[in-house]
């Protein structure tokens, strides 16, 4: 997975994005300051950087201007959620502009989606048995495919990128339905069903009580 | 209707009015006169007739060799010397009366209608008397005349066609020049009138920009009339709107720039809250050190928020103004607030020093410990262990001076200007490791105001920063008041 470069003043987001990353299954790397970031994004290995913008030393637009022309992703992490500040953040060729407070899983899925389209994403999620192929759009139960509707192979796709990890109904129904859909979370509840049975996981995707579901870690 | 029509109009009557007044007046008196010599020709004219008609009688009698004419023969002889004479252009004919009213000749009858002689005034019954028939042609001029002892009057009509024609052709004249003045008058007193008032159409034109949001429009004042008066009136009341929206424009700003700052000073402790309660929630299993260290920054994150809350509560109450003065004595706050903080400066590693004249100062008490609190509290936070920090006081008249010296750190020189403004952190990591939220300043400052005092800040980067206060002493000023 990716190697990420956390550039954030404050300790206390920096700890928490580390262990956001370490879920993903992401390493990290912390720089508490805009004067040594560009230093350090230079001369580390980095798959994507995380970039505060009100930064001591030199702020995040300045940082983004000095690594120009280095080919790494750049995400903005800000407080600052005016529109001028991420129109400014995209211009300057950021790939995406996060405001804070944000949500872990958020975070998670828009590193994701930054990576995909790097070509840096795993393309192939496996677990157990059971392979999943985003490319190429199939899934194969112990070496046989298995027929799979367009929701039910993007709910798989959160399943297996968010493995041992509890996700509301609610959640489900904004990552794989998108937030514009007001569908109701029974939904989430039938879709699930259908995974279990197609792919055997009736002991490994747990319905967890007034909460939503979990797909328990491979052993 | 526009101030110029009205202006125009009224002129233009008054001025039509008067023209023609004085011309008939003028006319009048012309004509008066004229007449009175046309009456005065006519008269003259008539006592010459009398004359010739009396010698005519006269030679009459002589040539009949009498020394007196009878009644009858001296009708004849008038009557006949009467016959005789001429009439002309200007003399139209003759008309006798004897006294008892009997017409003895009349050659006017056709030419005139009314040929009744004019009677003299009853004072004056000799006067020679005129009056003007046909409409003003003909003069009908009569006069008592007494021949050879008998009593007549003789009337006679005077042809006075040109001089009426002359007339009406004068008044034609005087009525067409005084239009034509009038027209003319117009025309200036309209050119004159929208000159004159051309500034007041700009003044309003002017006003209506000033009115749609141009506040910093101004009028070009020329000469010194009403209207550049008014002119002047409105740059002022222009210029007053101007500095007021800009002070509203300024605070509106700045209360823009702190809701900014306070957004993001909250959402800072917010992200770390939020982050961690879903860490702690979303994977099955937590380590246990995992979970400590996740709620113990939990914990820390939202009592930066609660202290923050209450910092901003204050703030605001200070603003709101109703802080109430009471005179306390100033060594024992300064002590309580000494006490409080010893156990701190201690763990610190820092001596704390004090010492206080004793007067009176009025304060809130509490919002005073909290002013010396925070100024105390920054410089134990800006020193090194080892270190010390002292508070001294001393009477400057009606004031009293507390300096508080610590020599930690020091604030650099460009820094100084902004460490009062809310949110402001010279060092930010720093300040907020110590818990700061970048209020307590402004607060100082804030409570300092509503002490009526002032507070200075001195620093050497290094060396550390002294920090001066002035108060009123309490009483003071009456006690001045009741010496003067």
């Amino acid at each position: 997975m990716a190697h990420v470069l956390i550039v954030e003043d404050e300790e206390h987001i920096a700890q928490m994005i580390d262990a956001t990353l370490a879920l993903g299954g992401h390493t990290s790397a912390w720089c508490a300051d805009g004067a040594s970031a560009p230093e350090r994004i230079s001369s580390g290995n980095y798959d994507l950087v995380l970039l505060d913008v009100l930064l001591p030393g030199l702020d995040g637009f300045s940082v983004l201007e000095q690594i120009h022309g280095q080919d790494i992703p750049v995400i903005f992490l800000s407080a600052m959620q005016e529109v001028a500040d991420k129109v400014r953040g995209l211009r300057l060729g950021a790939e995406d502009y996060i405001s804070k407070p944000f949500e872990p899983l958020e975070l998670l899925a828009r590193i994701d989606v930054v990576l995909r389209r790097r070509g840096r994403a795993q393309d192939i999620l496996e677990y157990g048995p059971i392979r999943q192929d985003l490319s190429s759009h199939t899934v194969t139960l112990n070496g046989k495919p298995v027929q799979l509707s367009p929701k039910e192979f993007d709910l798989l796709k959160v399943f297996l990128q968010h493995q041992g990890l509890a996700l509301s109904r609610e959640k489900l129904l904004s990552m794989v339905w998108g937030y514009e859909f007001m569908g109701e979370s029974r939904t989430v509840d039938i879709h699930v069903q259908r995974l279990r049975q197609k792919l055997q996981l009736a002991n490994k995707l747990v319905t967890l009580t007034r909460i939503g579901y979990r797909l328990e870690s491979w052993k | 209707m526009k101030l110029w029509q009205k202006i125009f109009l009224s002129t233009l009557a008054l001025m039509v009015f008067s023209t023609t007044l004085v011309s008939v007046l003028l006319l009048k008196s012309t004509r008066d006169a004229l007449w009175e010599r046309e009456g005065q020709r006519a008269a003259t004219q008539q006592r010459y007739l009398a004359g010739m008609l009396r010698a005519g009688v006269v030679s009459h009698r002589l040539q009949l060799g009498l020394v007196q004419l009878e009644e009858q023969d001296t009708r004849d002889a008038a009557v006949e010397v009467l016959s005789q004479q001429a009439t002309d252009g200007y003399l139209m004919g003759f008309v006798l009366v004897d006294d008892s009213g009997f017409e003895l000749l009349n050659n006017l009858t056709g030419t005139l209608e009314d040929t009744s002689l004019p009677e003299p005034p009853e004072d004056e019954p000799k006067a020679t008397v005129y009056e003007v028939r046909d409409g003003g042609n003909t003069i009908l001029c009569a006069m008592p005349i007494t021949l050879e002892s008998c009593q007549f009057r003789l009337g006679a009509a005077y042809n006075v066609a040109d001089l009426q024609q002359e007339l009406e052709e004068q008044a034609l004249h005087t009525v067409l020049l005084s239009l034509s003045f009038s027209v003319l008058g117009a025309g200036l007193l309209l050119l004159l009138t929208r000159v004159l008032l051309r500034p007041l159409a700009d003044l309003r034109e002017s006003a209506k920009r000033i009115a749609q949001g141009s506040y910093e429009e101004r009028l070009t004042v020329h000469g010194s009339d009403e209207l550049a008066g008014l002119a002047e009136d409105m740059n002022q009341l222009a210029q007053a709107v101007q500095d007021r929206v800009e002070q509203l424009e300024a605070v509106a700003e700045e209360r823009k720039v702190f809701i900014g700052n306070l957004a993001h000073e909250m959402k800072t402790p917010l992200t770390s809250i939020l982050g961690f309660a879903d860490l702690l929630y979303l994977p099955k299993d937590v380590s246990d050190s995992k979970r400590v260290k996740y709620a113990r920054v939990i914990s820390e994150e939202a009592k930066r928020l609660r202290s923050l809350s209450g910092k901003l509560l204050e703030l605001t109450t200070l603003g709101s103004a109703s802080v109430t003065l009471e005179p306390a004595p100033l060594r024992d706050v300064v002590e309580e607030v000494a006490l409080s903080m010893r156990p701190v400066m201690t763990s610190s590693g820092i001596t704390l020093s004090c010492f206080c004249p004793a007067c009176d100062v009025d304060m809130d008490r509490e919002l005073f410990k909290s002013l010396l609190y925070n100024i105390m509290d920054n410089g134990r936070k800006a020193s090194q262990r080892d270190s010390r920090i002292d508070l001294a006081g001393r009477v400057e008249g009606d004031e009293v001076v507390l300096l508080i010296r610590d020599y930690g750190q020091g604030i650099p020189k460009e820094e100084i200007a902004k460490i009062t403004r809310p949110f402001y952190m010279v060092d930010k990591s720093r300040a907020r490791k110590a818990g700061g939220a970048g209020l307590g300043l402004a607060l100082c400052q804030e409570i300092t105001a509503v002490h009526n005092g002032s507070m200075g800040i001195q620093s050497i980067v290094g060396e550390g920063t002294l920090v001066t206060l002035r108060f009123p002493i309490s009483g003071h000023r009456e006690e001045a008041d009741h010496e003067a």
